[in-house]
């Protein structure tokens, strides 16, 4: 009964002496003597008491068994590396190998005392009580722990040790110097154990009074103090005595408390388990938001398709319309060109009806009635008044020949369909052919025809069928309007690589205004000629066939009478 | 020397009968008022020049008949007649390019320049006839004389007489004068008969009928005779085989 009891007790007593993780002023001497060593030359050395003394235990763990094998022989670095194995393997639990590296440190090493320390704590926890106070009583003879707080704990275990061994007096002095040290440092939870620690000791020798107050003392000050683990113990502790003492009502109240500060602990567990569900909620309401906002997403990227896609219809149909657009306005300047051509012509085969009605059925009108007359004059034999008619109706015919002749030439120019050859011609044989078809008419008016060629044999490009049409209107206008009498002068010259041909009369000359008309356009359109009446069908295409033959073409009043035609060819060079 | 015989295609009669009256002076011409008559004319006779009224019958038999003249195996050069200066008309015409035409009506100067500049373009020899320096073919030489051509067959020439850059030509009825240097009529004569046998003379081998050294003349047919100089008087003699 007695046995189980105690049992039941030391279970609570024995968990805090294992724990000596905590970096305190013992471990800041060997920091600094390690790093003196170390100055960071030897790469896993350094990682190691790097690691270890930042309580990273399985990184100093693993660097340290490899710095080990770095170091061959046996050295101030191979004790500092077994010290750090030998400590994290204890902390990790790995006793036996623990030991082995902690025994293989040399006996000169500075920190003997902490290997002793280690060793003992080994000792304790495999249950062997004397060799761990072997290893306690080396540490006190050193005397050269710092920290209360491992003082405390040591003396604790010594204490533990003894009372193991049922040492009792021995036991008693070591949790006493346990318990001083826990009220010194004002370390209250310490001080309860302490206090439950001596209560056990005293309860295992029956000394029931002296272990109740001890017991006694460690209930209030748990009652006072805010730990539920010390309240619980000492309040089962307190059950416990009680219910020996056969004090059953306050074992029972004890129990109660027990219950109600192990409750309070599994309500604290359980409030952390809550805590912990309420987070795996807080944690799916985020991943649930999470996707959502991933669905929302999905669905964005969805719509941002669906508008690119309709951006692409609305493109293509803008595109589509834009073309249709573009073949309407084609269509548009086309009939906009066909309806100018067709304006164009329009005019032209107006002006050719008024031409036709004016020049030439006045003619041939003229004609018929000769002719009529001419029938009578035969009639009553007047054979001189018929001779002189029949040269008129001569003349008369020839002339309308030449403007029918004219009209055709004049309406295959317009519309671009006369035949443009251009070789190169000795322009004066060219001249003085047509020249010599006009000798009879002027031998006949009286006129005289002079040529003058200053050069022969110059060569000029043109369509000699044009030229001669242009140059036969000329003649023909200069002996049109010629008095009788009068004088028509051809002069040809060579000037500047350019071939010059005057056409000079004594006739009467030309109104400025239809001057103006030949002189300053380059092309006679139909509408020009129109402004200005009077301008004859032969002198525009004169001038329209000399340009096409790349020659100049200007009339000039002369100072006196008549007016002067000249052109311009540029010469053939040969 | 003889006339050009001259192949006229013209349907309309007052047209072929002005043409007859204004060439027939200078001229052998042959009339054909369909191109049937005009095909079988040229096949049956030489010709050395056709004049083609494009429009025959309302057709366009007249660019019907230069193609083919242009098939023959000598074409003549020929030119074409028209009343319409129309391009559609002679768009047809151009497949027998290079051609000429001339627009009705045209007086007999202009009739005249169209047959030289067409014989001048047939035989590339531009200006060959207006200069005189003579148009040379295969078979003889042009001459323009007076205004109007004529044709000197070259074994017709009795002799040469080179002046400066003039040279006489004498055949049996007539002399002619041409713009051509010593070394230009040589050049002309190359294949023919003809030996130098002076400065200024060139005989024609064949018609030679004596020689006479002590007179240094030499007597070609009756009423023709040139001298020898002494500088050609040897090759003459090696050429004719004489053993002085």
């Amino acid at each position: 009964m007695k046995i189980n009891k105690l049992k039941k007790l030391l279970i609570l007593f024995l968990l805090p002496c294992c724990v000596f993780s905590q970096k305190n002023e013992d471990h800041f001497a060997l920091e600094n003597s390690i790093k003196k060593v170390c100055k960071g030359k030897y790469t896993n050395f350094h990682k190691a008491h790097t690691f270890f003394f930042e309580k990273k235990k399985d990184s100093a763990f693993l660097y340290s068994s490899q710095a080990l094998n770095d170091f061959i022989e046996e050295s101030e670095i191979t004790d500092y590396l077994n010290y750090i194995h030998g400590v994290n393997a204890y902390e990790k639990k790995f006793f036996s190998i623990a030991q082995k590296k902690l025994k293989t440190i040399s006996s000169t090493f500075p920190y003997k005392y902490l290997v002793d320390y280690n060793l003992a704590n080994i000792a304790l926890n495999n249950n062997k009580y004397e060799e761990a106070l072997h290893h306690y009583n080396v540490v006190i003879n050193y005397n050269k722990i710092q920290s209360s707080h491992t003082l405390k704990r040591m003396y604790h275990n010594v204490g533990i040790c003894y009372l193991h061994l049922k040492k009792y007096p021995e036991s008693e002095k070591f949790l006493l110097k346990e318990l001083s040290i826990a009220q010194n440092t004002k370390d209250t939870l310490s001080a309860i154990y302490a206090k439950l620690d001596l209560g056990n000791l005293y309860y295992q020798q029956y000394k029931d009074n002296k272990a109740i107050s001890y017991f006694n003392k460690a209930y209030t000050l748990a009652k006072l103090f805010s730990n539920i683990e010390a309240k619980q113990a000492t309040a089962k502790n307190m059950a416990v005595v009680e219910k020996n003492r056969k004090h059953y009502k306050k074992s029972v109240d004890y129990y109660i408390e027990y219950g109600k500060w192990r409750d309070s602990l599994w309500n604290r567990d359980k409030i952390s388990e809550l805590l912990e569900k309420d987070k795996q909620i807080t944690v799916a309401v985020k991943d649930k938001e999470i996707f959502i906002q991933k669905e929302i997403a999905k669905k964005q990227k969805g719509r941002v398709q669906l508008f690119a896609i309709s951006f692409i219809i609305v493109f293509l149909f803008l595109a589509t319309l834009l073309f249709l657009y573009r073949i309407k306005i084609k269509q548009h300047k086309l009939i906009n060109t066909q309806k100018q051509q067709l304006e164009k012509l329009n005019t032209t085969k107006n002006y050719l009806l008024s031409v036709i009605s004016h020049d030439l059925r006045t003619s041939v009108n003229l004609l018929k009635n000769n002719h009529k007359n001419l029938s009578e004059l035969l009639n009553i034999n007047d054979t001189e008044a018929a001779i002189l008619l029949n040269n008129e109706n001569t003349s008369i015919s020839e002339s309308t020949s030449q403007v029918l002749d004219n009209i055709l030439n004049w309406a295959l120019q317009q519309n671009d369909q006369l035949l443009f050859m251009p070789e190169a011609h000795p322009i004066e044989i060219l001249i003085d052919a047509i020249l010599f078809d006009f000798k009879p008419l002027a031998i006949t008016k009286n006129i005289e025809l002079v040529t003058i060629h200053k050069n022969s044999d110059a060569l000029v490009l043109l369509d000699k069928e044009l030229f001669k049409i242009a140059f036969r209107n000329l003649i023909d206008n200069a002996i049109k309007y010629t008095q009788k009498g009068g004088k028509i002068s051809i002069e040809t010259s060579i000037l500047d690589k350019e071939f010059i041909l005057k056409i000079k009369d004594t006739g009467v000359g030309m109104s400025p205004t239809i001057l103006d008309v030949i002189n300053n356009y380059e092309a006679l359109t139909v509408e020009k000629i129109e402004k200005s009446k009077g301008l004859g069908i032969g002198l525009q295409l004169s001038k329209t066939l000399i340009t096409k033959n790349n020659g100049t073409f200007k009339i000039v009043n002369n100072p006196d009478v008549g007016i002067t035609v000249f052109l311009k060819f540029p010469i053939q060079e040969i | 020397m003889k006339s050009l015989h001259i192949l006229l295609l013209e349907d309309t009669i007052a047209d072929s009968q002005n043409i007859i009256n204004l060439l027939s002076k200078d001229y052998n011409i042959t009339l054909a008022n369909t191109i049937k008559k005009a095909k079988d004319t040229l096949a049956s006779s030489l010709f050395d020049l056709a004049i083609l009224d494009i429009s025959i019958n309302g057709k366009l038999d007249g660019i019907e008949f230069a193609k083919h003249i242009q098939s023959t195996p000598t074409p003549i050069p020929f030119f074409f007649l028209t009343s319409m200066q129309s391009r559609a008309v002679f768009d047809q015409a151009k497949l027998t390019k290079p051609f000429t035409y001339l627009l009705k009506p045209f007086n007999v100067m202009e009739l005249q320049y169209s047959i030289e500049l067409v014989i001048e373009k047939h035989f590339e020899q531009k200006n060959a006839l207006r200069s005189n320096t003579g148009l040379l073919t295969p078979d003889y030489l042009l001459i323009k004389k007076q205004d109007k051509i004529c044709k000197v067959i070259l074994d017709t020439i009795e002799y040469v007489e080179v002046e400066e850059n003039y040279s006489t030509l004498y055949t049996s009825n007539q002399n002619h004068v041409i713009k051509k240097s010593l070394s230009k009529i040589k050049e002309m004569l190359l294949d023919k008969n003809f030996e130098q046998i002076h400065r200024k003379f060139l005989i024609n081998f064949d018609k030679i009928t004596e020689i006479n050294l002590s007179e240094n003349t030499v007597y070609l047919s009756p009423g023709f005779q040139a001298s020898i100089s002494e500088r050609f008087k040897k090759k003459l003699i090696h050429r004719y085989g004489i053993i002085t």
